[in-house]
């Protein structure tokens, strides 16, 4: 009798799909039958709301342009994320070093934490044009603060028993530097690495669909001025599946760099 | 003393930024930039002083929009965040799929939203909603978590029910996680009005800004996003402070 229930409860599993992302694979599923269903039988301009077929016909037809498109997005979002981090790292070390800067420095750069980076996005068109220059420099903007702020935590958390020990040893701040303080560091930059290179997509969106010539935010924004809702949700797919790679790429260098810190990780 | 070291520190960060705003206007007097490239602090000064009024008349249209899509936002997430905590359908089914909803940019969702629900206010609070929502969720689940099972044992032991134990002791002890999610929510919300404004150009300050752009306005530009900081640098602020006040035990 049970094992009859268990053939049963193993044919009915979803073979292949490790047991924990079965249910959301399930979900989605669902989500998007029952999309299909409203916009099939219930939605009577489809210009509303599309099905999830006609969706996918959209993306395929066009497929070379959304490929080319979001290539764009991520090279920009990319190439701002490493500037963003060398410019943040950088200067987190110089802060560090000097007590003066630090003093006067951090208050205002927890406060321009605070700022909304994408109210800045028509001051840096001006600077730079609607081309990718103006997102990557955007992108490397809004990211710096949080590279920032990250690092300077991060240094800060090196135990006040482990200088004293290096002191004791007659360690030079150069190998004490290497050695101590950017292991330190390392588990709270990861953090900020994680949240920015998310953020550098949502800025680099934010500003393709603002005023851009290219980008996928701007295909976005093309396909709404021409009511083509289908090209819209396209493009959102794009979007999405951007931003589970990038959150993923940024799993993937923490675990790497901190792969001694499993347990700590949040 | 820790009321006059935080003036101190209020003056320092004071003169610091009068000393930057100094050097600035002499750098744009010294040089020949354009105005269009950078006018100088003088030239955001006199916009404030000329056009404050519909600086903050804009301002407060977008502050409506930011507290009420923080409220809902902010009320939705820590709701959803009980039932993802103990409710196993809500666990496996919605978390997974929230999670992935975050990661994408919520800037997408701008026009599809003004597709449905046309120029009114809520295309507008729903992306505020969406971006608040997740921080408050993510902290009161963490919070939920972090009672002990001993101190729950202990309550079930004396007599207290389900309800009981969740109201005297899971919910305050979750209260520091959630007024964090708060924090974060607050600077969300205001991430999300700026960018409903500017991706469609409706009403706010966000939408004046990009007017701005388009007429070559720099020191429009800048100054709108000074009110900007200034009204978040609060907000922020006043959360922060509740928050403290609420959870002085931690």
């Amino acid at each position: 009798m049970s094992a009859e229930v268990q053939t049963i409860r193993q044919g009915l599993s979803l073979r292949g799909i490790p047991s924990s992302a079965r249910e959301p694979v399930i979900g989605f599923a669902l989500i998007i039958l029952v999309w299909e269903l409203i916009a099939r039988f219930f939605i009577e301009f489809p210009v509303l709301l599309p099905s999830p077929v006609v969706v996918w016909g959209a993306l395929t037809e066009n497929w070379s342009l959304y490929l080319r498109e979001t290539g764009y997005t991520m090279f920009e979002v990319l190439f701002g994320f490493v500037a963003g981090f060398l410019l943040g790292f950088l200067s987190a070390v110089g802060i560090f070093y000097s007590p003066l800067l630090r003093r006067f420095l951090y208050p205002v750069l927890l406060g321009a934490r605070i700022v909304p980076k994408a109210a800045f996005v028509p001051l840096f068109v001006i600077w730079f044009g609607i081309g990718v220059s103006s997102k990557v420099a955007l992108a490397s903007f809004g990211i710096f603060f949080l590279v920032l702020v990250q690092t300077l935590l991060g240094f800060r958390g090196l135990g006040p028993e482990l200088v004293e020990l290096g002191r004791s040893l007659h360690m030079s701040e150069r190998l004490m530097f290497v050695k101590m303080r950017l292991p330190a560091a390392l588990p709270a930059m990861m953090v900020g690495v994680k949240l920015s290179i998310t953020y550098a997509l949502t800025l680099v969106v934010v500003a393709e669909m603002a005023i851009a010539s290219n980008g996928v935010g701007w295909v976005i924004i093309e396909a709404r001025a021409r009511f083509q809702t289908a090209e819209m949700l396209a493009g959102i797919v794009m979007v999405a599946v951007a931003g589970l790679f990038l959150y993923e790429l940024g799993g993937w260098i923490e675990r790497r760099t901190t792969f001694w810190n499993v347990d700590e990780r949040p | 003393m820790t009321w006059r070291r935080g003036t101190r520190s209020v003056l320092e960060v004071v003169v610091f930024l009068g000393l930057a705003v100094g050097l600035w206007e002499i750098a744009v007097r010294m040089t020949d930039l354009p105005k269009l490239i950078l006018p100088g602090p003088g030239d955001v000064a006199s916009v404030l002083t000329n056009s404050w009024r519909s600086l903050l008349r804009s301002m407060l249209a977008t502050m409506q929009i930011i507290g009420w899509g923080f409220l809902l936002g902010s009320l939705s997430g820590f709701l959803l965040g009980i039932l993802i905590r103990y409710v196993a359908f809500f666990r496996r089914m919605l978390h997974p799929i929230a999670s992935m909803v975050y990661v994408i940019p919520k800037s997408v969702f701008v026009p599809l939203f003004f597709l449905w629900w046309g120029a009114g206010p809520t295309y507008k609070l729903l992306v505020i909603v969406l971006l608040v929502f997740f921080p408050v969720m993510e902290n009161t689940i963490a919070g939920l978590q972090s009672v002990g099972t001993d101190m729950v044992d202990l309550s079930r032991s004396l007599g207290g029910n389900r309800f009981l134990t969740f109201r005297k002791i899971e919910l305050p002890t979750s209260m520091p996680f959630v007024l964090a999610g708060l924090r974060l929510g607050v600077t969300e919300a205001f991430v999300g009005a700026v960018i409903v404004e500017l991706i469609i150009p409706h009403s706010g300050i966000g939408s004046q800004i990009v007017l701005a752009g388009s007429q070559g306005n720099t020191q429009y530009i800048l100054a709108g996003i000074l009110v900007i900081a200034l009204f978040g640098i609060a907000s922020y602020q006043v959360v922060a402070r509740i928050e403290r006040r609420l959870t002085f035990w931690y």
